[in-house]
């Protein structure tokens, strides 16, 4: 037969364990838990109809391993606790802020960086495709220059005839050329000749 | 994920003191029946301390009908605000797990 004071006693068992375990809590913490969990068993216990051996360790075994709430005692203290939230609210406002802040700078140089990208794409794009080499056409035939510029769609600018035909070769030859051969120059512009006139020279 | 599990049982904490005041047999007691929330009734008290501390609950003593006077929990203007908070960013956090964890499965 269990009486009273053995179930007192195994209660008793129960918070010695619980207060070895919680030793590395400061006194006043770790005396309130206890005083806490004594009012527990205390409340457990009047609700029994019953204070049997087998309801008190039913009793205990709710209110848990003395390791267990000894370690939840010891990370409670340092994890960030639910006051400290609303500072910690304000600190990861502040860290959001920040990363929002950066990302505007990064991507404001970024999107600088890619308009610059653009822009020189546009440039590479003007110079590879708008630009073309002027061919060499000195020494040929007007009508023959003519076709080689077209061909890289250059155009016959100002013709500048020579006074009189050159010592050699025939009238309407190309002597000279601006911009020169091997040259490059933009679509569509415009290159000057200077063509032997069929006037002989006198 | 035991500090995520922590952080949710104080606010069930809070939760649960939002309509009325209870002492901690009670509390503890509740918690436990929600299955699968805290591993004994014991581990409830160092949060319960901590939310004191922190001003998301105040205690009073009461007499009891039968027994010793208990020790009742609660809420505080603080604990109430850090509740609505909570309520507010708990849905937000839910749905976004939710959306990619269900994501992912199908």
């Amino acid at each position: 037969m269990t009486t009273n004071s053995d179930l007192d006693q195994i209660v008793e068992q129960y918070l010695s364990r619980l207060k070895v375990a919680l030793a590395d809590l400061p006194a006043e913490r770790r005396q309130q838990l206890i005083d806490s969990i004594t009012d527990h068993i205390s409340e457990a216990r009047v609700a029994l109809s019953a204070n049997s051996e087998v309801a008190i360790r039913d009793i205990l075994d709710r209110v848990g391993q003395p390791a267990d709430i000894a370690a939840e005692a010891l990370t409670v203290q340092a994890p960030p606790p639910l006051s400290r939230a609303s500072s910690t609210r304000r600190a990861t406002i502040a860290v959001i802020a920040i990363v929002v802040v950066a990302l505007l700078v990064f991507g404001g140089l970024l999107v600088s960086r890619s308009n610059n990208g653009i822009r020189s794409t546009t440039t590479s794009t003007v110079t590879s495709v708008s630009m073309v080499v002027v061919p060499d056409v000195v020494r040929l035939t007007l009508g023959a220059a003519q076709a080689e510029l077209q061909a890289v769609d250059l155009l016959i600018g100002q013709v500048f005839i020579s006074a009189c035909a050159g010592s050699p070769g025939p009238p309407g030859v190309v002597t000279s050329q601006a911009p020169v051969g091997g040259s490059s120059s933009a679509k569509g512009s415009q290159i000057r000749l200077t063509v032997t006139s069929s006037k002989s020279c006198p | 994920m035991s500090q995520m599990r922590r952080g949710a049982i104080e606010y069930c904490v809070l939760a649960l003191l939002r309509d009325r005041d209870m002492y901690g047999f009670e509390l503890t007691r509740a918690l436990s029946t929600a299955g699968g929330l805290v591993a004994s009734e014991g581990t409830v008290y160092p949060l319960l301390t901590r939310i004191r501390q922190d001003g998301l609950v105040e205690t009073f003593w009461e007499p009891s009908p039968q027994g010793p006077p208990r020790r009742y929990y609660r809420l505080t203007n603080d604990g109430r605000l850090a509740l609505a908070t909570f309520r507010a960013q708990w849905r937000e956090f839910r749905d976004t797990v939710d959306a990619i964890v269900k994501g992912s499965d199908e």
